[in-house]
């Protein structure tokens, strides 16, 4: 195989970035992570409750099956009209 | 495979010899960090080679790191198995350092010159003298040449890649890549001869 400095080049880049340098770069990337999964239980343990709220502000409830509806779908538009 | 490798008895020796695509399944499956640590203790040193030549700055090159590292993770079930691991893990690093130093210095990566550029009519260059230039020089040519150029070799001679490889990752055809590489060649080589005359 012929010569090629450019993977001797990459080799003492390689050589450069050092242990330490690597654990601390990989502990910042473990909290970036950290921060995300934190901002991601957030959404997930609230944003059901959040988006309930909102359905019981615009006049919605659960029904028997756990899933919401509207409160005024329950009467049909003509007194005689078959459900 | 991939179920015998869950086992907690899995040596150390067959973890270093799974394949990338491998080592994402099971951390795709697992969700399990040491999976990700492989794969970070695999590419970690390239990366920061890669991110240092381009940024030239050490700090900015740790910082980038460490974003390079958190878009991978965060786009890890992204990875569509089309090209090998590491063009993907290279493409992001460099469109992230390309994109850092755009927002920074305001220089777009093509230009007019790429379109009417006084190089196209000259000869192709042999790849030995690009290849065999010593490491020292090597270092201070791609540090001279502009970043389209520096960026377009080190994808090629560095990285290995194949010219379909970069024309995806640069949103090219392949006939303009040549041209891309071919320009590249001739810069370098000019470059070389301003710097070291007597050679």
């Amino acid at each position: 195989m012929g010569v090629n400095n450019f993977k001797e080049l990459e080799k003492e880049q390689v050589e450069k970035f050092n242990q330490t340098q690597k654990e601390n770069v990989k502990n910042s990337i473990d909290s970036s992570i950290g921060v995300f999964r934190f901002i991601g239980d957030i959404f997930e343990l609230y944003l059901p409750k959040v988006i309930d709220m909102f359905v019981r502000m615009s006049g919605g409830g659960p029904n028997e099956n756990g899933a919401h509806k509207k409160k005024g779908n329950d009467n049909p538009k003509y007194p005689n009209q078959l459900k | 495979m991939y179920i015998n490798l869950l086992n907690p008895a899995l040596t150390d020796k067959k973890t270093t010899k799974m394949s990338d695509e491998d080592i994402i399944v099971l951390f795709l499956e697992t969700q399990k960090g040491q999976y990700f640590d492989m794969l970070y203790n695999r590419y970690s040193g390239k990366v920061y080679g890669k991110c240092i030549s381009l940024l030239k700055n050490e700090e900015k090159a740790a910082d980038a790191m460490q974003d390079i590292f958190v878009k991978i993770l965060l786009n890890l079930s992204k990875f569509s198995g089309k090209s090998r691991f590491s063009t993907w893990i290279y493409s992001i690093t460099y469109n992230y350092c390309i994109d850092t130093i755009r927002k920074k210095k305001k220089d777009p990566l093509v230009t007019v010159d790429d379109l009417t550029n006084q190089y196209d009519k000259e000869a192709e260059i042999d790849d030995s003298f690009i290849l065999e230039t010593n490491v020292k020089r090597l270092k201070i040519i791609l540090d001279e040449i502009p970043l389209k150029d520096k960026t377009i070799l080190l994808m090629k001679y560095q990285d290995e890649m194949s010219i379909k490889e970069i024309g995806q990752l640069l949103d090219k055809s392949e006939s303009a890549i040549k041209m891309k590489i071919k320009r590249a060649k001739q810069k370098f080589k000019k470059t070389y001869y301003e710097i070291y005359k007597e050679s």
